[in-house]
């Protein structure tokens, strides 16, 4: 993708908001905020990035930087209107409005989301990248600013908590 | 509890993300093997927790797609003031060279021999045109028809331009022009001659629309690959196929944009001076065949790729299931063949209500 031009910013919302919105709602956990995060998103770079003006390489991981510092900017306000309560926090996960899969997955999945809150936020972050965005982890690596080396370590280490959460809750 | 060194999942997770397969890696790690298999697992979970994941819904993204054209409008609008600033800003002798330089500039671009206009002779001029248009069309890509070029979008447009854009469907019903298969693959792959009358610019225009979505058709309905895939349960070829197909749909859109940039300063230019009618219809065409473009590859890329997300789950657990995937491949087609079918009725309506207007 090379610079940003108004004439893309239709191949551009078709190509990369479903994961961008993916990516959010796993990050912050509630659909509605999701997606007006992910419209931000978008927003975001079209006002960095005006017609005729020289700009960033519009890739998906151009994308993937705004929606995490839209997403941190989002925990920041709202941590300061609520007292930051990871339980209080999980249990405001909404399903994800799709009956057939909440009845397929039922305890599983809820284990495993919340397995997920009991890793570090690096680790969850990379594990949500690599397995439920299904980036690479040179991707990865180019997105969070790290050696590939410390992507697969987090994503290990973070895989080693979540079976270790997972067993002791017995799933 | 027996836990296996970091070392060895850090290398089992990269030789997976490298393709190999499951039975693979635990041949290299057979100690390892039981526990490896449940860190797998508890991957797949998660992929599948993100699967489960409803994406967000067509309308949500239609609103994203208008919000973002009335972005693009309202920058287009304010372009004037933003270029008033920087022009204030300049050092007093560019300010009083710049007029001086653009009529200098109009005045060369008008004293130009003949380029798009109507009544253009064909050969030589032809040899003109080409490659300049080609230019307009690279630097505005393929999807030149949905919204107004660099150049447009750098000056403020005349406000009857957005108020008469049409909605993106035009309910007259007309016959919709039937797309030979020989023609719908030679008219997005070969180039476009200057068209010498309106009737022919539109006709081109929307050819090419029409050809490029029949060629889509045929690419994307085209399912052999996934099919022997799926029969020698070794999906590793998919990747490139796909990436093929991609390739090939992306080069099919730059087409229809090269000629579309074509026809409609072809169009434009001849309707210059016509009625106000008659300029609005052209904005109202141009506008119809953007929305319907837009929506048909919107459309045809999430079927694609929800078909490839089914296709690789059946690879998932065990050798894929070839009559599941040989009902996953004809509703795929069948999709693929309604957002064509639908989307050719809209270019037919749009192609007739404008020559309608016009008259021819």
């Amino acid at each position: 993708m090379d610079n940003w031009q108004p004439e893309r910013f239709e191949e551009l919302y078709e190509r990369f908001f479903t994961p961008v919105f993916r990516y959010i709602l796993l990050r912050v956990k509630n659909r509605a905020e999701a997606e007006d995060l992910a419209q931000t998103v978008f927003m975001k770079a079209y006002q960095a990035n005006p017609p005729g003006k020289a700009g960033q390489q519009l890739s998906l991981n151009y994308f993937f930087t705004i929606a995490r510092n839209t997403v941190i900017d989002h925990w920041r306000k709202k941590k300061d209107l609520v007292v930051d309560d990871p339980e209080a926090e999980f249990e405001s996960i909404p399903d994800t409005e799709n009956p057939e899969h909440d009845a397929m997955s039922g305890e599983a999945a809820a284990a495993v989301r919340k397995a997920l809150d009991q890793v570090s936020p690096s680790e969850q972050e990379v594990l949500i990248l690599r397995f439920m965005n299904e980036l690479s982890t040179k991707e990865i690596a180019k997105l969070l600013g790290k050696t590939e080396v410390a992507v697969r370590q987090l994503q290990s280490r973070g895989l080693k908590v979540l079976r270790g959460h997972l067993k002791h809750t017995d799933i | 509890m027996k836990h296996i060194p970091e070392e060895i999942l850090m290398k089992a997770l990269e030789l997976r993300e490298a393709g190999r397969s499951l039975e693979q890696i635990f041949a290299v790690f057979p100690d390892a093997a039981e526990e490896l298999k449940q860190y797998f697992q508890i991957a797949a979970d998660l992929r599948a927790e993100a699967h489960g994941i409803a994406p967000p819904s067509r309308e949500l993204l239609r609103s994203a797609l208008r919000r973002a054209e009335a972005l693009r409008n309202a920058s287009a609008i304010s372009a004037k003031p933003a270029f008033a600033n920087f022009f204030d800003r300049m050092p007093f002798g560019l300010r009083v060279a710049a007029p001086a330089l653009a009529v200098l500039l109009i005045l060369f671009l008008a004293n130009r021999p003949a380029v798009t206009g109507p009544g253009i002779g064909p050969a030589v001029n032809e040899q003109a045109v080409a490659p300049e248009a080609e230019t307009t069309a690279d630097s505005s890509i393929a999807n030149d028809e949905s919204g107004p070029n660099v150049d447009n979008a750098a000056r403020p447009p005349a406000p009857q331009a957005f108020m008469s854009k049409a909605p993106a469907s035009n309910p007259t019903p007309a016959p919709v022009p039937p797309a030979a298969p020989t023609a719908a693959m030679s008219a997005a792959g070969t180039s476009a001659a200057a068209p010498q009358s309106l009737a022919e610019a539109t006709d081109q225009v929307a050819q090419a629309y029409l050809a490029n979505a029949e060629s889509e058709k045929n690419i994307f309905t085209d399912t052999f690959a996934e099919e022997q895939a799926v029969r020698s349960d070794d999906p590793s070829a998919l990747s490139s196929r796909w990436a093929q197909q991609d390739n090939e749909k992306a080069i099919g859109r730059e087409e229809v944009g090269r000629i579309s940039a074509l026809s409609f300063s072809y169009l434009e230019q001849s309707l210059a001076g016509a009625s106000e009618d008659k300029r609005n219809s052209l904005l109202s065409f141009r506008a119809a065949l953007g929305s319907a473009s837009t929506q048909r590859q919107l459309a045809i890329d999430i079927a694609n790729s929800d078909f490839r997300t089914a296709v690789l789950d059946l690879f998932q657990d065990g050798p894929a299931n070839l009559d599941k995937f040989l009902q996953l491949a004809a509703q795929h087609q069948a999709d693929v063949r309604a957002i064509t079918s639908d989307f050719k009725a809209q270019i037919g309506a749009a192609q007739a209500a404008f020559k309608a207007v016009l008259d021819i």
